[in-house]
């Protein structure tokens, strides 16, 4: 507990620092890493501690993108307002997959939410009149100045109100129920869980988060195109965050994210092929380490003896 | 009329394409217990493969496709072998997430291999057999013919091979009842490695019969992917026939279901959608599908 | 206190529970015994709300329960058991214990949850294990969690699925024990168990299902001398 305090306290000094260091690009480079760090710790929240795998964080961080966007350009709404709704419409957006997916489990909430996920992404092609589809959609930027650093700021202020919002849950006892649902959810239900309302409330507190890194990203980066925003591969890319983290942490789905979004930069003059390497290291990972590569070291320090035996250890 | 009915054909040549994606997925299901999220990658690295047999070594496009078949039955054999047999040996906890998780990620992984190895550009393949023919006012592309033939005589080997062999009888047994299959003496592991090998290569033969009648792309097998999900679920996960009848239908779904849109472009856009909103409702109202009963579920 | 009348449920063609009716009343100590697939695991997932009904009515305290959710049959007191042990594995062993402390409104501070969740731990001496991970207690150990994470419930029905297969012999002296110390303190029992002398032993009453219906009910005794029951387990 102490640790962690102490811990993030360090991480969010760091994060201020970061300006000081980096400049114009590297510092893009880190908006985008905070970006990406806010998506995939709400996927975790939704994946690693309710086990709810969806696929739609990027569709629903398009969804929210795409209408703070459209609402600054049509109908003029102040761009606070819009940052606001963008987050919103994901939110209610995630809260009907959530209530539509209740039912489901394992591979046919996947399978939906890649389907979702498509849905939306020809969708927004498709109506190219109102979003301009592959041709790109140019958003207002939420500052006037071409300096990066009040961006920087905003998405570092954003990143650690979010993560502390989930942290919290988390710990209370919602937490507790989300991880009671995933480990078994019959066994839940029947000691008292209401396990729909908390499989909803997983969904709507994750989407609205997914939604809000979405609304800043469209007023940041300027241009939208649905492809971008949203492909298959993105999502991809997203859970090798979260996965090369550990499923199970959002701090290991904050650095897992810092990590992978520098090392794609840094390794910028191998082209695609760094993204073969991402895609290699998620199934490696996956393989020979099924929680993650950062949160074990992690748990490794704080690993626990197993206590001395007792009659109930006799096995029949 | 007449464009109705070469509407209504054209859906049953892609119906067909449909099903030799479908029925390898429906095989993995029955025999793995899991869904393949890498399936449609699978379609796309058969497509490549044969394009560069043809275009590179000059082999006939048709000899190509079933030696593209062969490549990625290898490529599936490895997948299996390295990545779920852990499944099987009890060497990974959370079987279901690690089966979502880790095929998704191949999925991945085949993409960004094929970007990088092949370009982000869309390329034609060889014609199996140019010019058209005509049936009374139907006027067809001869690709398409040879293409609806080629999987036709896969599907029946298919069947053939599943009804009347020992192995199609292991792979029976092992779907059914995975322990008992072992008492008998049968190797589930092997069955495993040959049940994903073979539903793959019907994907990978798909994805190569498809390079000549549209364009292939890295990006290719997603929504074949997707549909071919669709199509199962409707279908009833691990039903051969029900993967037939479901793939028939959504291939006329979509042709027919392209005609009655408004705006002609945004309906080519649309026509994608079908699938998708038909798995969502399908998913909603009969989540064990038309046919099937069985839910999935690996622990 | 608690109803089951005419009872029936069908699982696509098959009826694995065919009319069945049986009381349970204030303090007893029940238990279920058939064959295999007779319908007893089936009749707890009907009572706990797992299962809905295909007909029939479940009563308790008075008051309809067929239809509620587990959730809502859980806090009115009726706790179980799974036949599979059912532990959240990620989670410790005190934060399996708390779940239904706090999934239950009005149970007081969490504060006194934890001392009582550690005090029933102690009952079970498994109280040294509270901050190990669930996945990685013994299945005897697992058990007793289950049967722990139960009584966090308060329950006034306890319904216990197989609680003594693959369990060591002197662990099942142990249960037994605890079960005679719980329905001590006024708890109610239904126990389905293969294990036909420590369902012999610990019961005041017997039912006896096979395909779904119930054959015989009564004191062990009349029950062990009843020929349809020899019959059924014997027989065909
Ligand atoms: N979820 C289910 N779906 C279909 N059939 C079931 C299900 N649960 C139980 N059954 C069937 O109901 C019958 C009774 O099963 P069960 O109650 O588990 O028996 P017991 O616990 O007495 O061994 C069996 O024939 C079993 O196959
Ligand atoms: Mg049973």
């Amino acid at each position: 507990m102490k640790k962690n305090v102490i811990g993030a306290g360090i991480a969010i000094l760091i994060g201020v620092a970061v300006p000081l260091v980096f400049r114009s690009y590297w510092l893009h480079v880190a908006i985008i890493a905070l970006y990406y760090a806010l998506l995939a710790s709400s996927w975790t929240m939704l994946a690693g501690f309710s086990g709810q795998f969806s696929f739609a964080t990027m569709a629903l961080g398009g969804i929210g993108a795409y209408t703070s966007a459209l609402l600054v350009i049509n109908v003029q709404l102040p761009m606070w307002l819009a940052l606001i709704c963008g987050a919103l419409a994901a939110t209610v957006v995630g809260l009907l997959i959530g209530v539509l997916v209740l039912r489901m489990r394992g591979p046919y909430l996947a399978l939906f939410t890649i389907a979702f996920s498509e849905l939306v992404r020809i969708t927004l092609n498709a109506e190219y009149q109102l979003t301009r589809g592959d041709m790109g959609l140019t958003v207002p930027h939420l500052y006037t100045t071409v300096s990066k650093t009040p961006y920087y700021y905003t998405m570092l202020g954003l990143l650690v109100g979010s993560l502390l919002v989930m942290w919290t849950v988390l710990r209370s006892r919602y937490g507790l129920f989300f991880r009671a649902i995933r480990e078994q959810e019959e066994a839940a239900a029947v000691m008292g869980v209401n396990v729909v309302r908390y499989k909803i409330m997983a969904f709507v507190i994750s989407s609205f988060f997914a939604g809000l890194a979405g609304s800043f990203f469209a007023h940041y980066i300027g241009t939208l195109t649905p492809n971008s925003m949203m492909e298959i591969p993105r999502m991809g890319l997203l859970i090798a965050m979260s996965v090369i983290g550990g499923i199970e942490s959002l701090a290991g789905a904050v650095a897992g994210a810092v990590l992978v979004e520098f090392l794609q930069e840094y390794l910028r003059a191998l082209e695609m092929w760094r993204f073969v390497i991402f895609g290699l290291a998620l199934v490696l990972i996956l393989r020979f380490s099924q929680n993650g590569l950062i949160y074990p070291i992690y748990q490794r320090f704080a690993a626990r003896r197993v206590e001395p035996r007792t009659v109930a250890d006799a096995e029949a | 009329m007449d464009f109705f009915v070469a509407q209504a054909l054209n859906g049953l040549i892609i119906g067909l394409l449909y099903a030799l994606i479908a029925i390898g997925l429906s095989l993995i299901f029955s025999v793995l217990k899991l869904v393949n999220f890498a399936h449609g990658e699978c379609c796309m690295m058969g497509a490549f493969v044969s394009y560069y047999f043809s275009t590179l070594f000059g082999i006939n496009p048709l000899i190509a496709v079933f030696l593209s078949m062969v490549v990625v039955f290898l490529l599936g054999v490895a997948m299996q072998y390295f990545f779920l047999r852990p499944l099987y040996t009890g060497a990974v906890e959370r079987k279901d997430e690690y089966a979502i998780l880790i095929t998704f990620g191949l999925g991945i992984f085949f993409q960004n291999l094929a970007m990088s190895l092949f370009g982000p550009w869309t390329k034609k393949s060889q014609d199996f057999l140019s010019g058209v023919t005509s049936i009374g006012f139907l006027t067809v592309d001869n690709n398409r013919l040879v293409v609806s033939f080629v999987a036709i005589a896969i599907v029946l080997a298919l069947l053939l091979i599943i009804n009347k062999t020992f192995v199609g009888k292991a792979l029976r047994a092992v779907s059914q009842d995975r322990d008992a299959a072992a008492i008998v003496g049968i190797n589930s592991h092997r069955i495993n490695m040959l049940a994903f090998g073979v539903g793959v290569a019907l994907a990978g033969g798909a994805g190569a019969l498809i390079g000549p009648i549209f364009l292939i792309s890295p990006m290719m097998g997603i929504l074949p992917g997707i549909k071919s999900f669709v199509i199962i679920v409707l279908g009833g996960m691990g039903s051969i026939k029900g993967a037939i009848i479901g793939s028939l239908l959504l291939g006329e779904i979509e042709s027919l279901g392209s005609i009655y849109l408004l705006d002609p472009t945004r309906g080519l856009a649309y026509k994608n959608a079908f699938g998708v909103l038909l798995l969502a409702i399908v998913l909603l109202v009969k989540p064990t599908g038309l046919f099937g009963e069985r839910h999935v579920r690996m622990e | 206190m608690l109803e089951v009348a005419e009872l029936v449920k069908d699982f696509g063609g098959v009826r694995a529970i065919n009319k069945l009716s049986f009381t349970v009343g204030e303090n007893e100590l029940l238990g279920i015994i058939g064959p295999n697939g007779s319908g007893k695991t089936t009749t707890i997932n009907l009572i706990s709300g797992l299962f809905k009904p295909t007909n029939g009515r479940i009563t308790f305290r008075g008051k309809r329960i067929d239809g509620l959710p587990s959730y809502e049959i859980a806090r009115r007191g009726i706790g179980r058991t799974f036949q599979v042990t059912q532990v959240f594995h990620r989670m410790s062993v005190l934060e399996n214990m708390m779940v239904p402390a706090l999934a239950v409104p009005h149970k007081g501070e969490e504060k006194d949850q934890k001392k009582k969740a550690l005090r029933i731990l102690g009952f079970l001496k498994i109280d040294h294990l509270r901050n190990e991970f669930a996945r990685n207690l013994s299945g005897g150990q697992q058990k007793l969690l289950e049967l722990g994470r139960i009584l966090m419930l308060d329950p006034d029905v306890i319904m216990l699925d197989e609680p003594f297969s693959g369990v060591h012999p002197k662990l099942k002296m142990n249960i037994h024990e605890y079960i005679k110390e719980m329905h001590a303190e006024g708890r109610t029992f239904i126990i389905i168990s293969h294990d036909l002398q420590s369902i012999f032993n610990l019961s005041q009453r017997l039912i006896v299902l096979n395909e779904g219906t119930k054959i015989c009910d009564g004191v062990p005794q009349d029950v062990k001398d009843d020929d349809r029951v020899v019959e059924a387990y014997l027989g065909d």
